[in-house]
This record gives C-alpha cells, sequence and structure tokens, in this order.
C-alpha cells in the first residue's frame, strides 16, 4: 500500500514534529497534538492532494495542522493547576475506541471490510483482497456505518 | 443516536489514527537526526567564528609594531638577554 496521505505526512513530518513539540505540553503531549493535526489534515485531504508539493502545499499544512493544535490546546485544561497524577478524559479518543470495539464485534467479512477502509485501503484493494466487487464493497461499508451510528446511544 | 455529522467526525478520526500512528513511529529517527544536524551546524558556527580567524589571522606592520614594542623594546631585554635564553632552552632541550 503506497498511501498518497502517508507520503503527505512524511513529506512534512518535520514541519508537523516542530509545530507539535513547540505546543505541547503536560496536558497536551506530543502524541495527542499530532493525532489532532493528523486527522485536521486528513478532513481536508481531497484539497491538500490536488496541491503539488511545493510552498503553497507547506502553508496548507502548517495552517491546518496548527488551527488544529491551537483548538485542542484551547479545549484542553491547563496541566499546570491539576493535581500530580490526574489525567484528562480524552473524550474525542474514547469515543475512536468505542468505534474500534464495535468493529471488533462485527461478523465477517464485514469487520475486515471496515478495518480495511479504516486502515486505508482502497475500496479496490479491498475488492481484490475480499473476492468482492468494488460495488459491493461501497454498499457493505455504507450499510455498516448506518447500523453503528444508529446502535449508538 | 449520534447525528450523521458527529459518527462522520469521529468515522474520520478512527481513519486518520492509523496514519497519525505510523507518523509517530518516525519520531524518535527524525529528533535524531535533527540533533545531529543541531551538533553539526554548532560544529561549523564555532569553527567559523572562533578557530578560523585564529588560523587566517595575519600579522600587520601595526600589530608587527605591537608585538616588537611589547617583547623587544623593554629596556630589560638586551643582547645577552637573547644569549641567556637561548643558552636556557638549549640546556632545556
Amino acid at each position: 500500500m503506497n498511501d498518497p496521505f502517508d507520503a503527505l505526512l512524511h513529506r512534512y513530518r518535520g514541519l508537523l514534529f516542530s509545530l507539535c513539540q513547540r505546543y505541547q505540553r503536560r496536558s497536551a503531549t506530543l502524541e495527542d497534538l499530532l493525532q489532532e493535526a493528523s486527522v485536521a489534515l486528513w478532513m481536508n485531504r481531497e484539497r491538500l492532494l490536488a496541491l503539488s508539493a511545493g510552498p503553497r502545499q507547506a502553508a496548507f499544512v502548517w495552517k491546518i495542522a496548527r488551527n488544529a493544535i491551537i483548538d485542542n490546546l484551547r479545549r484542553t485544561p491547563m496541566s499546570e493547576a491539576l493535581p500530580e497524577g490526574y489525567e484528562t478524559e480524552d473524550e474525542d479518543r474514547s469515543k475512536v475506541y468505542e468505534l474500534r470495539e464495535r468493529i471488533a464485534l462485527l461478523p465477517e467479512p464485514d469487520r475486515t471490510v471496515v478495518t480495511m477502509q479504516l486502515e486505508g485501503y482502497s475500496y479496490e484493494e479491498i475488492a481484490e483482497s475480499l473476492k468482492m466487487t468494488v460495488k459491493n464493497v461501497s454498499v457493505r461499508l455504507v450499510r455498516i456505518k448506518e447500523k453503528i451510528r444508529k446502535e449508538w446511544t | 443516536m449520534m447525528t450523521e455529522q458527529e459518527f462522520d467526525t469521529l468515522w474520520q478520526t478512527a481513519e486518520a489514527a492509523p496514519h497519525a500512528a505510523r507518523l509517530l513511529e518516525e519520531y524518535p529517527d527524525w529528533r535524531r537526526s535533527r540533533r545531529r544536524a543541531l551538533g553539526t551546524t554548532a560544529s561549523v558556527v564555532a569553527v567559523v567564528a572562533v578557530v578560523l580567524p585564529l588560523l587566517l589571522h595575519q600579522p600587520t606592520e601595526a600589530t608587527n609594531a605591537n608585538y616588537t614594542a611589547a617583547f623587544s623594546n623593554r629596556p630589560e631585554v638586551t643582547d645577552q638577554y637573547w644569549v641567556d635564553l637561548a643558552d636556557a632552552l638549549l640546556t632545556e632541550a
């Protein structure tokens, strides 16, 4: 799997690491900030990947990542005010864990379809791997997502 | 029940997670290479700012005159002084 989004992150890893290092706190570790920036970049991936590698793309990456990091810091309480050993509950992250648990409970081949999609495999790659049609993969994914969403309390 | 928009955001977060994890794996190597680069830069700056001017220093007439004034034109520096100094150095050698 040669993922263009992974290539984009790799290309700007220095920029992203420096940015996260600069803003990291006890309550917002480098890992948290990198996750936050990655999600924001992922949501804008189509516009980002449409740009050719260069100063415009770099500036766009920097802007999206920085805004995401600052948003995260605004939501996170100041670590200095917290007692020793206290850990902030990251609601977004716990929801992702819950989503993964729900996916783990899915029957096969639904579980593999979703897992592969979340790992970044294309519909074509999933279809080829599971001996399905691309249409079948697409329809199955829509149904599974809708099922999980409706069952979510 | 979660709204479609909330669920979409959650799904995208889950989609981005493996990419972020792969990126985070690159962090230790990046940090090591950055430290090496910073060390190299510091060495170059030290060489350029301190060592190079000393190596390239050429005495001028003005500095020569200063050295002469400092070392040779003192009243105690006579011809006998140089002979004694040479003897002392040869004895040590």
